[in-house]
């Protein structure tokens, strides 16, 4: 069984780039721009890793303290998905890189941070230390 | 002599409290009571304290207000005490009368004199606004109103105290004549409270007798002496000086003050921040007796002593009123549209912090005060405030004999001050700006570089095996870690400047550091033909020169990023077929690592402004069209945040250039 990537990117481009190069690398991987699509699908199935950046446009639903005005939507993004599915394993994919911001993100769950703008491997290697049992 | 000191020994005397004057009988009073309250009654009929501040009253006055019993009889037995002493004074031994001379400034001072050596009064509180100011200078804490509750005050919490002058010479006789009796009082001036006495400004006083020689204590009054005379002197010379020596003698003086007294270099934030002490003094405005304002209309060659005032009385509040007047009189020489505008720019002074309690103490029902600030700031005047104790007297001649005593704060233009801080703030305001849009673009780069990496590997899992594909490809991705290197460095010096670059201290091989950052540029170097080659140790054979060194503890991410930019800078510039050449020196303290290139030659007047950040050589920017004017800043930064630095050595005539790091051993996180 393919493990199964959700790509989580407001960058049209790099949202399908992504999907792509996983799945040449044996993923299932579903890719979305926008958070609430996101959320949907991981209700309704199972997804081993989240690669997700991290400003993003928050949706109706978020508060601006949460979200910090779509600065930090991802990390509240993954709190929520990390409630519904706490075995949820989490890379983000961003330019952030101030310290605060990523221990909030450590906090939240993430698992690793890769910054923007990194190789496909980089990428790859994150996802595939919380996948390998599945492949 | 002895005789007479035998006599008097046992004399039982009340304790010498400054009687109540014409504007702190209230206070006095409190600080009877807080004297009461303070020492047993057995104590307070032999322990003697006078609080001196000022040469208002005679001690005769301060001795019949005591409210003790049968004071006048006791000032009659002082007084036969006094004279027999004086007779017996005649004889006394050289040494004793050198001191009574030295004492001897004033009749006050000499029957204070007495008063101490025998015994009557154990110690004085001398208090005068030069103290007082001087303190304020030093330690930045405002120092509470004169006369009796300060001396409650400062005694309860344990204050700063620093005697100087003449009086102060009366305290260090003081010191060894009632010594052992200060300390009994004061400690039962603070029973069982340990840390309390340690505080206590009057065992202070006995402790400075303890573990500082008289000398020692007589050198420090004298410095401060000297630095009450400085000031004193500064402040006649900006009255006298041209402007723009004034501006820069003020701030010149003010800095080494305040440096001395920090045992440190201070910044223009430091100088302001001195200022604004100085200022929150004045705020205080009955810390002072009065205020001189030295002023100097463009149209007038003289400066003059516009006026005083003293703010707490009518006679004051109309000189005060005077300087107004005249202000007024300046401003309706103005256009009303003028008038206006000045008027606004008042409204800017009191927007500067510092300035505030300035402009506050000028606020309130006279508006005129406004104006006055305005014509300031207007550049009609120039503008002195002296702060000073004000003499019995309140006549203009009396001020300006005392002139030469002045202390303590001196203002000088302050309206231009605080343009120059407006000026700065401004500055700093754009700088700032610049940096974030830098930031913001290097921040907003990564997404597309982003976009451009996932693009590039996707292009290249598709048309695998194509190689012109495969070239161009490989093209992208060097432009695009060049762009990334490029946001890196920006990031890198955004962190670094704004001191959010957490160091990161290990021990870092040098001899590894430096190949892996050759091994990192190597490929670029040699297709460019300008190999890098890192020098060998004498005869070593084989041996690289850094593979001997010993470890430093820095943090390797920025030496690394130094060392790159340096051989990045060098393979930019340097002409083809040169080689690079590292070399190194090493002391016990010190790395210092070189980077030797041929290349486009450096003016020795472009050697101070290649660190700045964007500064690019005129020839630079013609002929080299890679570069952004931040490898070089880079370094800089890095050094400096490592304790160390960058030199540059330049032969321009051949076109050589070495960039030296400095590099500490140990760099402490």
């Amino acid at each position: 069984m393919k493990p199964r990537i959700l790509i989580l990117d407001d960058e049209q481009d790099i949202m399908e780039d992504l999907c792509t190069l996983f799945r040449a690398a044996d993923y299932e991987a579903a890719g979305f721009t926008d958070v609430a699509s996101a959320f949907s699908y991981l209700e309704a199935n199972k997804v081993d890793v989240i690669c997700t950046d991290i400003v993003l446009k928050a949706p109706d639903d978020y508060t601006d303290e949460e979200t910090e005005f779509g600065k930090k939507t991802g990390i509240a993004f993954v709190r929520r998905a990390k409630e519904l599915k706490p075995h949820t394993h989490i890379v983000a994919f961003t330019v952030i890189r101030e310290e605060k911001i990523r221990e909030e993100m450590k906090e939240a769950g993430f698992n690793e941070i890769i910054l923007k703008p990194a190789n496909f491997s980089d990428i790859l290697k994150a996802a595939q230390k919380y996948s390998k049992s599945k492949k | 002599m002895d005789r007479l000191l035998k006599k008097y020994a046992n004399l039982r005397m009340p304790p010498l409290i400054n009687s109540p004057g014409k504007s702190d009988g209230l206070l006095n009073q409190k600080t009877v009571e807080f004297f009461q309250k303070a020492f047993s009654s057995e104590d307070i009929s032999n322990f003697g304290i006078l609080i001196a501040n000022g040469d208002a009253l005679s001690v005769e006055d301060k001795w019949n207000n005591t409210p003790y019993p049968n004071p006048k009889g006791r000032w009659a037995e002082y007084c036969t005490c006094l004279r027999k002493n004086e007779e017996a004074d005649k004889g006394c031994e050289d040494h004793d009368r050198e001191r009574a001379i030295l004492l001897d400034k004033s009749g006050y001072r000499k029957t204070r004199a007495y008063l101490c050596r025998h015994g009557f009064i154990d110690f004085i509180v001398p208090i005068t606004i030069e103290d007082r100011m001087v303190a304020a200078l030093f330690t930045g804490q405002r120092i509470p109103t004169a006369g009796a509750i300060w001396n409650a005050e400062m005694a309860e919490k344990g204050g700063w105290f620093e005697p100087r002058s003449d009086r102060s010479r009366t305290m260090v006789e003081l010191r060894s004549v009632g010594r052992e009796r200060v300390e009994a009082a004061c400690a039962k001036f603070y029973p069982g409270d340990e840390e309390r006495l340690k505080e206590s400004y009057a065992l202070d006083i006995c402790q400075t007798e303890r573990e500082v020689s008289p000398d020692q204590v007589m050198a420090d009054i004298e410095r401060l002496n000297e630095i009450s005379a400085e000031l004193s002197n500064l402040a006649l010379k900006i009255l006298r000086a041209e402007k723009s020596e004034v501006t820069d003698l003020f701030r010149i003086k003010i800095q080494r003050l305040l440096r001395d007294s920090l045992e440190q270099d201070i910044s223009i934030e430091e100088f302001f921040t001195g200022l604004q002490k100085i200022i929150s003094v004045v705020g205080g405005a009955y810390d002072f007796d009065y205020f001189l304002i030295f002023s100097r209309a463009h149209h007038q060659e003289k400066v003059t002593l516009l006026s005083s005032w003293g703010l707490d009385d009518i006679e004051g509040y109309n000189h005060a009123n005077s300087v107004f007047n005249v202000a007024n009189e300046e401003l309706t020489k103005l256009p009303d549209e003028k008038a206006e505008s000045e008027f606004i720019k008042v409204k800017r002074i009191s927007d500067v912090g510092f300035l505030k309690p300035l402009a506050d103490l000028y606020q309130g029902d006279n508006e005129k005060r406004f104006y006055w600030l305005s014509l300031q700031h207007s550049g009609h005047f120039d503008l002195a405030i002296l702060l000073g104790k004000r003499g019995k007297d309140y006549s203009r001649n009396r001020l300006l004999k005392l002139d030469q005593k002045l202390f303590g704060a001196v203002m000088w233009e302050i309206p231009r001050v605080a343009e120059t801080q407006i000026l700065i703030d401004q500055l700093r305001t754009n700088a700032e700006r610049e940096r974030n849009i830098l930031w913001e673009m290097a921040h907003d780069l990564r997404n597309p570089l982003a976009a451009i990496v996932l693009k590039t590997e996707v292009i290249r899992a598709n048309l695998a095996g194509q190689p012109r594909v495969a070239k161009d490809l490989k093209a992208l991705s060097t432009t695009v870690h060049r762009l990334n290197l490029l946001s890196d460095r920006v990031w890198t010096v955004q962190d670094l400047e704004s001191g959010s670059y957490r160091l990161n201290i290990s021990s870092v091989n040098i001899a590894e550091l430096i190949h892996s950052c050759v091994n990192n540029l190597a490929e670029r170097a040699e297709n460019q033909q300008k190999p890098i080659v890192i020098a060998a140790a004498e005869g070593d054979r084989g041996d690289y020169f850094f593979d001997s060194w010993p470890p430093l503890q820095t943090d390797l991410k920025l030496v690394s990023l130094a060392v790159m930019n340096l051989l990045d800078n060098a393979i930019k510039y340097s002409e083809q077929g040169r080689e690079i050449r590292i070399d190194g020196q090493r002391s016990d303290d010190e790395y210092r690592i070189s980077v030797v290139n041929k290349g486009l030659p450096i003016e020795p007047a472009e050697i101070e402004q290649i660190f700045n950040r964007g500064y690019r050589t005129p020839m630079a920017r013609a002929l080299i069209k890679e570069g952004s004017g931040l490898g070089l800043h880079l370094v800089g930064v890095v050094a400096q945040r490592l304790g160390g630095k960058v030199e540059v050595n330049t032969v321009p005539e051949v076109g050589v250039n070495e960039f030296r790091i400095i590099l500490k051993r140990r760099v402490l996180p």
